[in-house]
């Protein structure tokens, strides 16, 4: 199946053929590869930091958005966490 | 109030309205009216998100409701710190880049006309409504206290907003909420200094007080369908709540289309991931501390001085009455209190901690229920919803804040109302320019015409928001009124958007899995009234997504055959 697919980015590119690539592997169309440069495409902790993936104007696809996902809510966790800290001290301490 | 006071809010409403007149600095097109050319800072972005939520409802409502009933309505907000991490890699990026003015404009781009249509159309019938339940909060409770005609306190409010929010456009808007920001927490702090100053016992004993009576029980993690404000509606519910408000209401989503990059709109509304909860435990605190001061204060038997004039005028016996057993009600408490704070009694009796806590609640429940005969009577005599909880914070800012801080708070209450009301005048004109007059009636015209028709557009909301604050003060608890009027589009524009994000869906099925949504709302609210309305979000974003995947389905199948 994914042999049968053409190995080209659909959509707007986000400019040159790594990114298309990039695309490729995350659609699958690598899965029969199975070489670990292209296992770790998928897997971001394995992958080394790399500078966000700056994209043409009008593009949905802004910077590597699985990272900034896990970064944010992990921040935003946290402070969400010691909010309900804080009201759970009142809610234990006080409350009935 | 004396004269320093409304000296101060003058001062005030002369400073909104003369600097938002001068922010008309790149208004010369639509872009940079109705979206500052895309130019703004992303703190100036998150202050006026900030703002345009923290309405007039929410100071004197939500402090109210802090006072008679605790905090578990911060439950409430539990969802919109995941809500917003969501939004920043979702819709936040696609509407950015879309470079649309509307998100309903994107609708159209993804699907078809009619969708996008239907959606703004629903916008502006929700928006529309709410805004006038804006302005009649804190208009009904001027006018109740100052004894003026309900029209000049809609007009005190809604003239000058109109006035800024026509003439500078959102610049007018975003800067003004900054500066009204900064207001309304300078007024929520200076009142708990000022009650912490006047209580006769420490914060926490103050704490221990308000704790036996409930109003600390902050969680409550029972599932119920029926419980508006548990741990699980708010999580749950709530994200489908703040999703679709911020992410579909154009009110918000303008806010932040006006964010320099994807980043800082991403950074604007991450303010309020961080900061939300705890500023909404705060407004909800000064409830509760009101209501502990009230304890060691005798409080009036009723908080609205017209229904307490009408009641004393029309039934003076059942009046005076009422009167005297509250009176002796609330000495009984007080005592009662003094003796559970200040543990005078003897402490080698094994268990008078707990018959002292039980006394002290029982003699709070006691007066309550002479209370709430006062308000059955009310109601009796003039026919209203009596219920008193908007006017239990202006009253104690009147009677006991000293002087200045009363004109502070009062300025707090107009730039609440202001900044949420800007905010939603300018969104409401924008939708019906862009989706409506410049889609349909006028698509080629001048930039020029265009402001023309944006300005006018602006008024026309003003006057029709004002003409449904006078109607809207006998809708009964205000918060819930704002809440309700959303919540029976809110969930289905939302399934819309996320079927827009998804590859399948195609414009038949977002349009009638919309209707099915909104159907399906309006079916829980008929035969399941029981069912609270945080749930309507998750029944109206589920039943659209899946019928507009089911029909894409079978019409793309049908398509592929034909």
């Amino acid at each position: 199946m994914a042999a049968e697919q053409p190995l080209k980015s659909r959509g707007r590119t986000t400019g040159g053929g790594v990114a298309s690539s990039h695309r490729a592997a995350r659609e699958g169309q690598f899965d029969d590869l199975e070489t670990p440069a292209i296992r770790a495409l998928d897997d971001d902790e394995a992958r080394p930091e790399a500078p966000p993936l700056k994209v043409a104007e009008g593009s949905f696809r802004v910077m590597s958005e699985t990272t900034y996902f896990r970064r944010t809510l992990v921040r935003v966790l946290i402070v969400q966490a010691l909010t309900l800290m804080v009201l759970g001290w009142l809610h234990w301490t006080f409350g009935r | 109030m004396h004269w320093l006071n409304w000296v101060i809010v003058a001062v005030y409403i002369a400073y909104v309205v003369i600097d938002g007149l001068r922010r008309t600095k790149n208004t010369t097109n639509i872009e940079g009216y109705f979206l500052a050319s895309r130019s703004l800072p992303w703190w100036a972005v998150g202050l006026s998100v900030m703002a345009t939520q923290l309405s007039a409802v929410t100071l004197i409502g939500t402090t109210g409701q802090g006072a008679t009933d605790g905090m578990r309505f911060v439950q409430f907000y539990f969802g919109l710190p995941i809500a917003m991490v969501i939004l920043g890699v979702t819709i936040v990026p696609f509407l950015h880049a879309a470079k649309v003015f509307t998100a309903y404009e994107f609708l159209e781009r993804r699907f078809d006309a009619k969708t996008r249509s239907l959606t703004s159309f629903l916008f502006l019938l929700s928006r529309g409504m709410s805004c006038g339940a804006i302005i009649s909060a804190p208009a009904v409770v001027f006018s109740a206290i100052f004894g003026w005609p309900l029209l000049y306190s809609v007009a005190l409010i809604g003239v000058p907003t109109v006035a800024y929010t026509m003439i500078g456009g959102v610049q007018a808007v975003t800067w003004a909420d900054v500066k009204q920001m900064v207001v309304i927490v300078a007024a929520l702090f200076a009142i708990v200094v000022t009650l912490l100053v006047q209580l006769p016992v420490t914060p926490m004993e103050a704490l221990q007080v308000a704790g036996a009576t409930g109003r600390l029980d902050v969680f409550d993690f029972r599932f119920s369908l029926t419980e508006t404000y548990t741990f699980w509606s708010g999580i749950l519910g709530g994200t489908f709540l703040m999703l679709s408000y911020f992410g579909t209401d154009q009110s918000q989503v303008q806010r932040y289309l006006t964010a320099k990059s994807v980043d800082e709109a991403r950074s604007s509304l991450l303010m309020s991931a961080y900061w939300k909860i705890p500023l909404q435990a705060l407004v909800l605190l000064v409830g509760v501390l009101i209501f502990v001061f009230y304890l060691f204060t005798k409080p009036p038997l009723l908080f609205n001085p017209a229904h307490e004039r009408a009641v004393a005028s029309a039934a003076p016996a059942e009046w005076a009455d009422l009167q005297l057993r509250y009176d002796v009600a609330t000495q009984i408490r007080q005592q009662a209190t003094d003796t559970y704070v200040l543990k005078d009694y003897p402490a080698d009796i094994p268990g008078i901690e707990g018959i002292a806590r039980e006394s002290f609640v029982e003699s709070v429940n006691d007066a309550e229920a002479v209370r709430t005969e006062a308000l059955a009577l009310a109601g009796k005599v003039t026919g209203e919803n009596t219920r008193d909880v908007n006017y239990i914070t202006p009253t104690f800012v009147l009677d006991q804040l000293p002087l200045g801080l009363a004109g502070l708070f009062i300025a707090a209450l107009l730039a609440a109302a202001m900044s949420s009301i800007a905010a939603e005048l300018n969104s409401l004109a924008t939708a019906t320019v862009i989706d409506f007059y410049r889609r349909w009636a006028k698509p080629v015209a001048t930039d020029a015409h265009y402001l023309r028709v944006s300005k006018v557009a602006t008024a026309g909301w003003g006057i029709f928001a004002c003409v449904v604050a006078t109607y809207a003060a006998t809708l009964g608890s205000l918060i819930e009124v704002v809440n309700r009027f959303g919540s029976f589009f809110y969930g289905s524009i939302l399934g819309v958007f996320m079927l827009a994000m998804l590859k399948r869906p195609t414009a038949l099925g977002a349009f009638v899995g919309l209707i099915s949504g909104m159907g399906a709302v309006a079916a829980v609210s008929v035969y399941a009234p029981q069912i609270s309305f945080l749930w309507h979000n998750v029944v109206g974003a589920v039943t659209v997504v899946v019928v507009g995947s089911v029909l894409s389905l079978f019409g793309g199948r049908a398509a592929a055959t034909a």
